[in-house]
């Protein structure tokens, strides 16, 4: 055979590293192409179609039945919630085991060494593979496209509402996978970096509801507050008088003022702000609530379960004042610009987002280290090959 | 598969003479512990160019842990290495592209084919796709893998997933070659393959060393044997020079009575050997005092069947460590394999964690 075997000048590099784009695409071609090989990865998901078409059904027949035939609109939003609930639900599950296994599974088979010997960097490396989990587990979402597309027409729901609720769903997706990705090589051992993966996931879905909730009672304030006088008499409800709420309002405060116990969440609530769901569910706009009957303006549908999230964690940003009546003496003015008003427009995603971004990018840092080589220390009991 | 007609095939291998040749491999009393185990304390090593050095020692005695040192995946506690003039923890990246490891574990992908892992791995050292994807089929060619070369790599035999891995490790043409028990899983023949293709890397002017326990192999191929125990270097042996060959001689001829009367007339001291007896066995001291031994056996008559060193020179220094070492050995060295180096040294599986069959 003849050949050349003379050197040649190759894509590396002055200083003898590759470029990101080369060992990027290189880590994440070879990653996929072992994922697509295995046959786990079609069987997850293709139980993943199947469950979340059972999901879409169910609920949407329950909603028909407890609707009966007052329908006056669709089961949209009240679908779509439920199904967007479930798809990001199974999505953190399905997550970790794309990519907890990604570098203590290389590392077992001794494969991880003989990629460390390259000239592929531990930054390059660690944040292919995190891509190509990231990839794998999109498939997931991609998988149940076609369920919330259903969920979305059923109701006639915004476009801008999937969009962003499919987007929300991918970065929380890829928080999961950051996470898992930095674990497996933090952790030496597969099982015990999924299983640090998955607790890493119940942490954020669990863990903030019973830390936010254990937490609450050390938030306990007291707020000074008078008595409120309401009306002498109440209003005669007459069908050709509008309804008015301001005329079941107190009138105005008396007396002297008495501490007030109150809850203070404003210190707390960055907590619930890291839940997966409360992130996707704050970040999808709420379109002005459609009248339950349509020739009345002033009766409303039920809220879905992602719009009661957003609204309750809303809530708890407000100063303790917002829920004692005469607080400071003071009446609850709507007109002022009062916190109550700004602060159940402030999203609390961005927070959410930012300090799960924040964890993941420290446990990367963390894992990134673990690969440097040569390496300077060893966790105990391994090889390096 | 005999080594004639693949050395006629392929004509020479494909790893070209270095455009610019470079120091080999330089260890000046490197130390590396793992917690409170001392993997290695203290080893020198001095691996020139163009020739194949053994890295010769019992189980657990630091060979890996050297290999890895060496290969930049584990920076040493002490001491400084130098491997094709740059030091691996200094200057990592010129080390990696200048070296070929072989790891003592089989690392491979299984649901790669073994073309897609000489691929993937010729992007990760910076070749281009052309190039890659030319030279992977080269060296499968030469490696033989080319009818297996699109299957899954779990399906390839051991044997031909440690032709691989040889193939990965000098895929980017490195200058040296670090092959920790290269040959353990080969049958005969492949073996007789690995030494005659190492021979002619060094011939065309590699760095080679390589850590085995068949020290009958290395024998055949080595040019220089560093022999480490305990984490340290103890013994450095020349195998290049042909004239010092001492030892015990086996000797063999048609009939035995004519040999033992022909030594006992030369008052020359021999034990049989062989089940038949018909072989004897004799000290010598020299290789040249083993010629004039032959040539008065012969002289007096005896028909000789064959005359050859009864160990390897290699073998003879192992065993001659062997025996000095519970005297020299450090005491408090206790690692897992300490007490089973005594025997006599033979190819097997390593302790714990190895994917030996």
């Amino acid at each position: 055979m003849a050949m050349d075997t003379k050197p040649q000048e190759s894509a590396v590099r002055p200083e003898g590293r590759l470029g990101w784009g080369t060992a990027l695409g290189n880590v994440i071609q070879m990653e996929l192409r072992q994922r697509l090989r295995t046959r786990s990865w079609y069987v997850m998901l293709a139980v993943w179609f199947v469950v979340i078409g059972l999901v879409t059904w169910g609920s949407v027949a329950s909603y028909n039945t407890l609707a009966g035939d007052d329908l006056f609109f669709g089961p949209g939003r009240f679908v779509f919630e439920a199904v967007v609930g479930f798809v990001l639900f199974f999505g953190l599950l399905v997550a970790p085991a794309m990519s907890a296994s990604t570098v203590s599974g290389d590392r077992a088979g001794g494969t991880l060494a003989i990629v460390q010997v390259t000239l592929a960097t531990p930054g390059q490396l660690l944040t292919g593979k995190w891509l190509a989990s990231w990839i794998a587990a999109l498939g997931f979402l991609v998988a149940a496209l076609p369920y919330i597309v259903l969920a979305v027409v059923l109701g006639g729901l915004d476009v801008p509402g999937l969009v962003v609720f499919v987007l929300m769903v991918a970065v929380e997706l890829g928080v999961i996978c950051a996470l898992g990705t930095a674990v497996s090589a933090i952790v030496t051992r597969t099982l015990f970096a999924v299983v640090a993966t998955y607790l890493l996931v119940a942490l954020f879905s669990l863990g903030t509801l019973i830390g936010f909730a254990l937490t609450a009672p050390l938030t306990m304030t007291t707020v000074p507050a008078n008595q409120a006088v309401y009306p002498d008499e109440q209003p005669l409800v007459d069908e050709e008088t509008e309804y008015d709420a301001a005329q079941w309002e107190p009138l105005r405060c008396t007396g002297p003022m008495v501490p007030q116990e109150v809850l203070d969440t404003r210190s707390t609530y960055w907590m619930l702000a890291a839940n997966p769901f409360v992130v996707v569910a704050d970040a999808v706009p709420h379109p002005e609530k459609p009248p339950y009957d349509p020739d009345d303006p002033d009766t409303w549908a039920p809220d879905g379960i992602m719009t009661s999230i957003s609204t309750g964690v809303r809530y708890l940003q407000q100063p303790p004042e917002a829920n004692v009546e005469c607080a400071h003496g003071q009446l609850i003015d709507d007109d002022d610009d009062l916190p109550e008003e700004d602060s159940q427009d402030t999203p609390v995603w961005p927070l959410g987002l930012g300090i799960q971004i924040a964890v993941a990018a420290a446990l990367f840092a963390w894992g990134r280290q673990r690969l440097v080589a040569p390496a300077a220390r060893l966790p105990r009991g391994t090889r390096v090959a | 598969m005999t080594t004639a007609t693949r050395t006629d095939d392929s004509g020479e291998p494909p790893v070209p003479a270095a455009p610019d040749p470079v120091p080999g491999i330089t260890v000046d009393s490197v130390a590396r512990s793992f917690g409170s185990v001392r993997a290695l304390q203290g080893v020198d090593l001095t691996a020139p160019a163009g020739a194949i050095t053994a890295l010769v020692g019992p189980n657990g005695s630091g060979k890996t842990t050297l290999m890895l040192v060496l290969a930049s995946l584990l920076k040493p506690d002490a001491g400084s290495v130098m491997i094709a003039g740059a030091d691996p923890v200094v200057h990592p990246a010129v080390v990696r592209r200048n070296t070929g490891w072989m790891p003592d574990t089989l690392g491979v992908w299984e649901s790669l084919t073994a073309r897609e892992i000489l691929a993937t791995m010729g992007r990760f050292y910076g070749m281009d796709r052309d190039r890659v994807r030319s030279r992977a089929a080269e060296l499968l060619e030469w490696q033989e893998l080319s009818t297996v070369a699109d299957q899954p790599a779990r399906v390839l035999s051991r044997g031909q997933q440690q032709r691989l891995s040889l193939a990965r490790a000098i895929l980017h043409d490195p200058q040296v070659l670090l092959l920790d028990e290269p040959a353990s899983g080969l049958d005969p023949g492949s073996r007789i393959r690995l030494r005659d293709d190492l021979k002619q890397m060094a011939a065309a002017g590699k760095t080679i060393l390589v850590s085995s326990h068949v020290l009958s192999e290395l024998d055949e191929m080595a040019d220089l044997a560093v022999f480490i125990q305990a984490g340290a270097t103890v013994r450095v042996e020349d195998l290049s020079q042909e004239g010092a060959a001492g030892g015990r001689y086996l000797i063999t001829a048609l009939e035995a009575g004519a040999l033992h009367a022909a030594l006992e007339h030369y008052s020359i001291a021999y034990r049989t050997e062989g089940k038949r007896r018909d072989s004897v066995s004799v000290e010598v001291d020299s290789a040249s005092e083993a010629a004039d031994m032959l040539a008065t056996l012969v002289g007096a008559g005896v028909r000789v069947l064959s005359f050859t060193p009864g160990t390897s020179r290699l073998e003879a220094a192992y065993l001659e460590l062997d025996r000095r070492r519970p005297a020299e050995g450090p005491a408090s060295f206790s690692g897992p394999d300490a007490g089973r180096a005594g025997t006599a040294p033979r190819p097997g599986p390593r302790p714990a964690g190895r994917g030996t069959e």
